[in-house]
């Protein structure tokens, strides 16, 4: 079984790191992009196996990008977790309506957002 | 202050007497005119307080004198001069705006009296205007910091929830034991670090949630309701936790109970809230009953009482309760995980409900907390947008902000097109507003009612003009003619001064 690979964005680099590390300790190959366009790009070009995905980015924002992706054909089956601050429900609704698989609020359980990776990358097998 | 004062009769000796007279004893500014024509040119050139009419004079009488002032210079004060024999004309001209008259032959100690009167209540009321003015703009400005305020939090309890995640994540990661092994100390106060960070979470929530409530802004789907499945409902989620204190939850209500207005999950919440607290507040073998019945005396009202057998609160507390972060002295509540702010979040989600919530308790006896919720009328419709826009247009009142109620009906034939044509309007109407103003909106077979808060009439017409023409383009595509849409409009308080003027003033406009 190849090595899986989980493409993380997010702006804040701190966090990044705190979710890095456990995602790397799992064994997942772990790419990491700070804002919105780099993200669509490393996406396009690397083709992960799931993408968890901060909504406010510079460049271009969470909502965005995963409409994009999930309105392509190339990309859409790439599973993408929505992480955010927002917590009201009209932005989770909006963040369901992009076609996103999952929406976790901040801060959130570490080993939920592990258990939630590991479930929709075996879906693919 | 002196005053300046326009003198209008035919007669000459009238007039010298008259400046005289004003000018000496009560020391006014006077300028004569022989002719009402006279005294509207000498108007249109410089500025007076008050003039002063004879009412009978060729040509133009004082009468329409004093009618044509009205017109162009309202703030200008009339006074009539009159004989005996006309007090109907004088009647009428005051009917007309005319402050006073006097009669002839002139009492001069009375018509100076009445002149300075006159002229002295023009000031009161300039005063109060301007006091009313001061007031209206200290208004306005404490509604803008109350929008900050809001923002703020909002913003603010956002821009927090990164960090923690952060500080979250780091404590968890090192508590796994992936970062390395770990000895008791170490884990230990790792695992208080994070319970901390979730209560400061916790409070995160509840604050903004409570910021929402406050300000209007929580959402909420009001319908008819029957109390019992939901209280049921949470009376059984808590038994776990009652049962683990041996505690007794029971509940009383009249096997026929009518229903009320809510929103279900809001109720929850509140049931939540009380019986939680109840049962932290408990000692163990106590008892908790919630009963329901019709608020005593009233028909309009259902009211939920949650008693506890627990400590109960001390009198000069009482009406502290409901304060944000207040917590009973001493107690375990905070080790708990309570923020503070439970049952000023309650009190928040009554109130929008309109209803009314209050305590009673005695020390080693127990506590009760009673709230309210309107009773159903049973309606056709369902009453979400009636109760809703009560409490704005309330609101509106209360703050002084406009309202604008929008009507938009499709006539076609087709129930095809009316429903697809519905649909793009309906989702033309929600983003045609800029995030601070709320919509309330309410789909019919072939209308849509909104209501538009704090937009006023500029905002009402533009959004009027955007629909119509929006609704023009939208529909080209793909069809012969675009479907024939009517669009009524009315603001609150410029055009209407109450809810059923808005509906009528509305409706009226959409028939043209």
């Amino acid at each position: 079984m190849s090595q899986k690979k989980i493409l993380l964005v997010d702006d804040e680099a701190d966090l990044v790191e705190t979710i890095r590390f456990p995602l790397e300790v799992e064994g997942f190959n772990v790419l990491v992009s700070y804002d919105g366009e780099d993200a669509l790009n490393k996406a396009r070009q690397e083709n992960p196996d799931l993408i968890l995905l901060d909504i406010m980015l510079p460049k271009l924002n969470g909502y965005k990008i995963c409409r994009l992706l999930k309105f392509d054909e190339r990309y859409k089956h790439i599973p993408i977790l929505m992480l955010t601050a927002k917590t009201q429900e009209k932005d989770k609704i909006l963040g369901m309506e992009t076609g996103a698989d999952e929406y976790i609020t901040k801060p959130f359980e570490m080993d939920q957002l592990l258990e939630k990776v590991k479930f929709y990358l075996q879906e693919k097998e | 202050m002196e005053y300046g004062i326009l003198v209008v009769d035919d007669e000459k000796e009238i007039r010298d007497f008259l400046f005289q007279a004003l000018t000496r004893f009560a020391g006014f500014k006077v300028e004569l005119a022989a002719s009402a024509e006279e005294a509207l040119q000498k108007i249109k050139a410089g500025a007076f307080d008050l003039v002063l009419t004879d009412l009978k004079m060729p040509q133009k009488d004082g009468l329409q004198l004093v009618v044509e002032i009205g017109n162009t210079n309202p703030e200008i004060l009339t006074v009539m001069m009159t004989g005996h024999g006309t007090i109907d004309s004088v009647l009428e001209a005051m009917k007309r705006g005319v402050s006073d008259y006097i009669t002839k032959p002139f009492n001069l100690k009375e018509m100076v009296v009445r002149l300075q009167k006159v002229l002295k209540e023009k000031q009161r009321f300039v005063k109060l205007k301007d006091f009313a003015a001061q007031l209206e703009r200290a208004n306005q400005e404490l509604r803008r910091i109350d929008e900050m305020k809001s923002e703020f939090i909002s913003v603010a309890s956002h821009e927090l929830r990164t960090p923690l995640a952060a500080i979250k994540n780091s404590v968890q990661l090192i508590l796994s034991g992936k970062t390395g092994a770990l000895n008791e100390t170490q884990a230990k106060f790792l695992s208080m670090a994070d319970r901390n960070i979730t209560r400061l979470t916790n409070i995160l929530n509840d604050l903004l949630n409570l910021s929402k409530i406050e300000s209007g802004k929580i959402e909420m789907k009001i319908e008819e309701l029957d109390l019992r499945p939901p209280i049921e409902f949470i009376l059984s989620s808590l038994k776990p936790q009652a049962d683990s204190k041996s505690i007794q939850l029971i509940m009383e209500a009249p096997e026929k109970l009518p229903m009320v207005y809510g929103d279900r999950e809001k109720i929850e919440q509140i049931m939540i809230n009380l019986v939680g607290n109840g049962l932290k507040f408990t000692p163990a073998g106590g008892r908790i009953s919630v009963a329901v019945k019709l608020q005593d005396g009233e028909r309009n009202n259902l009211a939920v009482s949650v008693q506890d057998t627990g400590m109960g609160i001390p009198p000069d507390q009482l009406e502290k309760v409901f304060d944000r972060f207040y917590q009973v002295e001493g107690s375990l509540n905070r080790s708990v995980g309570g923020t503070g702010l439970g049952l000023a979040i309650t009190k928040g989600l009554v109130e929008s409900l309109q209803g009314k919530i209050w305590v009673e308790s005695e020390i080693g006896k127990g506590t009760t907390f009673t709230f309210t919720l309107p009773v159903a009328k049973g309606e056709k419709r369902e009453p979400h947008f009636r109760i809703l826009l009560d409490r704005e247009f309330r609101r509106a009142q209360e703050n002084l902000l406009p309202l604008t109620l929008l009507l938009i009906e499709v006539l076609e034939e087709s129930d095809e097109v009316k429903t697809a044509a519905l649909d793009q309007l309906e989702d033309l109407v929600r983003k045609c507003l800029c995030r601070k103003a709320d919509l309330l909106i309410r789909r019919e077979k072939d209308k849509i009612l909104a209501a538009l808060c704090e937009t006023d009439l500029k905002g009402a017409q533009v959004i009027r003009r955007r629909i119509e023409e929006k609704a023009q383009e939208e529909f080209i595509a793909g069809r012969e003619q675009p479907p024939v849409i009517k669009v009524g409009a009315a603001t609150y308080p410029d055009e209407a001064l109450s809810k059923r003027e808005l509906f009528g003033k509305a409706k009226e406009r959409l028939r043209r």
